[in-house]
């Protein structure tokens, strides 16, 4: 089987994340690039697992998933009250850790 | 000991005459802390006279003149030893100890009691008491040391005690200003005293007071020619900052600020004669340098004559009774330096008592006034205080040498010696105790005589029989003690020259000047003479300042060469011929100058510019380093993204 197909998705999916991280200023929108990348690594992680015939990383990446799904969960959890303090989801607003 | 022909006797009486006010010191310093400050000096009167009485022991059994050879030790402990050198902390009875302890411990005790009363008022008076005792327990190691670094740790602990009660009211600028100029004034001289102990210590290989005096001229003779002048010289440098003698006097009057009893034991009685007490220590080397003793003399006659002359017009009666101390101070340097040890000796005891009971007059007198100095305010005590006012009557005639009076024959011999070494000397010296006669006169009339001029004159009041107490003692003392060295057609004493003669260990002294023989008749004349020129001069000035009143008054230099001639030589003396701005324009100002420029140059732009540099080249590269930090989450992203790139590339590179 022919897995190069998915691994270049995953990559794909993983520059868009990039790309979608760097250039919005929307925190939203940046954590739902995070999620697209974390998903063209799990791509890839599932397509090396079929490559090289076992099935580990099928295994890894549902507990990955359960994580992310955690996380996700605690990150717009965050999002919210962060919003409901400073009024803003812009990440040019947070800048507390300027050196 | 390196003369074995020498007999040593020990003994541990000794160590108890330091030990007792040091328990003083300790009982009423860290133990006790009394609230009451009568109940503290009564502690530390209770030690100084068992002082007392253990130094009353010790000259009753050794007496003024040790049997030939004989040296007593109190072999106490060893000090310290290190290499070659080692310094036992051994106390040595000489007869000339015997006096300075009687004179220490005995006039130290009168003014404890006297202090009681003094300072009943003060809060917190057993520091004082401690200081006392301190002082106690210093002085008696300075006079009991047998090896110069015991000595020396005497003398630093006089000059340390002095500091302490100088400024003893410290929080007056000027008080803790007079401290700490008597301290580095001290400091200057005790160079000197160093100095002499490392030359002592490089040539003759030890410091025992009684082995120098055995290894004597003949030993200092084989060595370079200018080491025992330098080390003489060097101990006559500390001597003169500790018995005040020019050019390291300008302490003293200064001193003045500390509490009045104070005055009287350390800046009178006891401490300032230390210089002269050490001298004599190691006479038979100092009688070597006929050189030497003439640096010496001129010190001294210039001393006292300087210090008479600014005596005379001073207004506060503490300060004339300062300069009037390194007045007689230089008559006794002069003394030493004609190569009379024992006239110096002798009026180093005399001076003790008479010195001591102007003082406490004086103190007396400050108390019944509300602590006013000023003699201008005083006048008519003599109604108000009339047991103050005898004693002081009779303190002034012993130090102006009213005949048969203690001061009178200390004096005179005093004189006869400087009369042996030239008419010019003798004639200084007699103007100097011709002042001596007018400013003690001066001070007697301005306080006693007259009409009160202030309100406090008017309502003085008498001490009380805790401070006269002492001053009746010490006026006795004063009265008779000149008997116990009478001149030699009077055939009495010659207690101080046997005591001073058998205080060497055995060694003999040379006699540095030609013996000048004055026959009896002529001697007569000489002290009628004198006795009359200063009753002369006294009278004088009784007369006049007996009617002083502080608005129409015309002074006798006024008088005698009309006002506005007078008034340069009454202004420089006022103002003590501008010696402290002299001083202060010599030495204080390069020094301060010196100092601010080292402050700007060296401490200043080099040490804080080094540091300051530091922090800020840290600074400097740390504020471009935090610009990268912008605090932004997608600029740390960006970081992150532009470091994977490069390590993929890497990594393509090296694989590929």
């Amino acid at each position: 089987m022919n897995t190069e197909i998915y691994i270049v998705t995953g990559v794909v999916l993983f520059v868009l994340g990039v790309i979608g991280f760097l250039s919005r200023r929307s925190a939203l929108i940046a954590l739902m690039s995070l999620e697209l990348m974390l998903n063209g690594t799990n791509l890839c992680l599932i397509s090396f697992s079929r490559f090289h015939g076992n099935s580990e990383g099928g295994s890894l990446f549902l507990l990955i998933v359960l994580v992310a799904a955690a996380e996700a969960a605690l990150a717009l959890s965050i999002l919210v009250s962060l919003y409901r303090t400073s009024g803003s989801v812009d990440l040019d607003d947070f800048r507390l850790l300027k050196g | 000991m390196e003369s074995t022909d020498v007999a040593i006797e020990t003994t541990q009486l000794l160590r108890w005459i330091i030990l007792f006010p040091l328990l003083g010191a300790i009982l009423n310093g860290i133990i006790l802390r009394l609230k009451s400050t009568k109940l503290a000096g009564i502690v530390a009167t209770a030690a100084s006279l068992a002082a007392f009485v253990a130094s009353f022991m010790a000259v009753t059994r050794w007496g003024f003149s040790l049997e030939g050879a004989s040296l007593v030790y109190d072999q106490w402990f060893m000090w310290f030893q290190s290499g070659k050198v080692s310094v036992p902390f051994w106390l040595e009875y000489t007869p000339i100890s015997g006096i300075m302890l009687l004179v220490v411990t005995g006039i130290g005790s009168l003014i404890h009691i006297y202090s009681i009363s003094y300072m009943e008022k003060e809060v917190g008076g057993y520091r004082f008491f401690t200081y006392l005792n301190l002082f106690l327990v210093a002085m008696l190691t300075l006079v009991l040391g047998s090896n110069l670094v015991t000595v020396f740790l005497g003398w630093e602990g006089v000059g340390l005690c002095s500091y302490l009660l100088i400024g003893y009211w410290f929080t007056k600028t000027e008080n803790a200003q007079a401290g700490m100029k008597a301290f580095i004034t001290n400091r200057i001289g005790d160079l000197g005293f160093l100095i002499s102990i490392f030359l002592f210590l490089a040539y003759a290989g030890t410091l025992q007071i009684q082995e120098l005096n055995h290894l004597g001229p003949q030993f200092f003779s084989a060595l370079p020619s200018w080491v025992l002048p330098a080390a003489l010289l060097g101990l006559f440098w500390a001597a003169t900052g500790k018995s005040a003698q020019f050019p390291l006097y300008v302490w003293l009057p200064d001193a003045m600020a500390g509490p009045t009893p104070v005055s009287a034991l350390i800046h009178a009685a006891t401490m300032v004669t230390s210089g002269i007490f050490v001298i004599v220590r190691v006479w038979p080397l100092f009688a070597s340098q006929p050189e030497v003793l003439n640096v010496v003399f001129w010190v001294g006659i210039f001393t006292a004559w300087l210090a008479a002359l600014i005596a005379l017009t001073q207004n506060d009666i503490k300060k004339v009774l300062a300069y009037s101390t390194v007045s007689q101070l230089g008559f006794m340097f002069t003394a030493l330096g004609a190569g009379a040890p024992e006239a110096a000796l002798f009026h180093v005891l005399t001076h003790a008592f008479f010195k001591a009971l102007l003082f406490l007059g004086s103190g007396s007198v400050i108390h019944g006034m509300h602590h006013e100095q000023d003699m201008r305010k005083m006048g008519g005590l003599a109604h108000h205080m009339k047991f103050t006012h005898w004693t002081f009557v009779i303190g002034t005639a012993a130090i102006i040498g009213f005949p048969f009076t203690s001061g009178f024959f200390s004096k005179d011999l005093i004189l006869a010696h400087a009369l042996s070494r030239g008419m010019v000397p003798y004639a200084l010296l007699l103007t100097a105790a011709l002042m001596t006669a007018f400013y003690m006169l001066r001070a007697y009339s301005m306080t006693f005589m007259g009409k009160p001029r202030s309100d406090a004159a008017d309502h003085a009041h008498e001490s009380s029989p805790l401070m006269l107490i002492p001053l009746g003692v010490l006026s006795i003392g004063s009265l008779f003690m000149g008997w116990i060295q009478t001149p030699h057609f009077m055939g009495g004493g010659h207690l101080m020259e046997t005591a001073v003669k058998s205080s060497w260990g055995g060694a003999e002294a040379m006699k540095p000047f030609a013996e000048h023989k004055i026959s009896v008749g002529g001697e007569i004349l000489m002290i009628l003479a004198v006795v009359a020129l200063i009753l002369g001069v006294a009278y004088y000035s009784f007369k006049v300042y007996r009617e002083f009143q502080s608005k129409k008054f015309i002074s006798p230099a006024e008088r005698a060469v009309g006002p506005t001639t007078a008034a340069p030589f009454i202004n420089a003396s006022q103002n003590k011929f501008f010696v402290d701005e002299a001083y202060d324009l010599i030495f204080v100002r390069p020094l301060r100058f010196l100092s601010g420029a080292f402050f700007r140059i060296v401490d200043e732009t080099g040490i804080n510019g080094l540091l300051h540099g530091m922090r800020k080249s840290l600074d400097f590269s740390s504020g471009i380093l935090s610009w990268a930090h912008t605090g932004n989450v997608q600029t740390y992203a960006w970081y992150l993204a532009a470091g994977a790139a490069i390590l993929l590339i890497f990594v393509g590179r090296v694989l590929l």
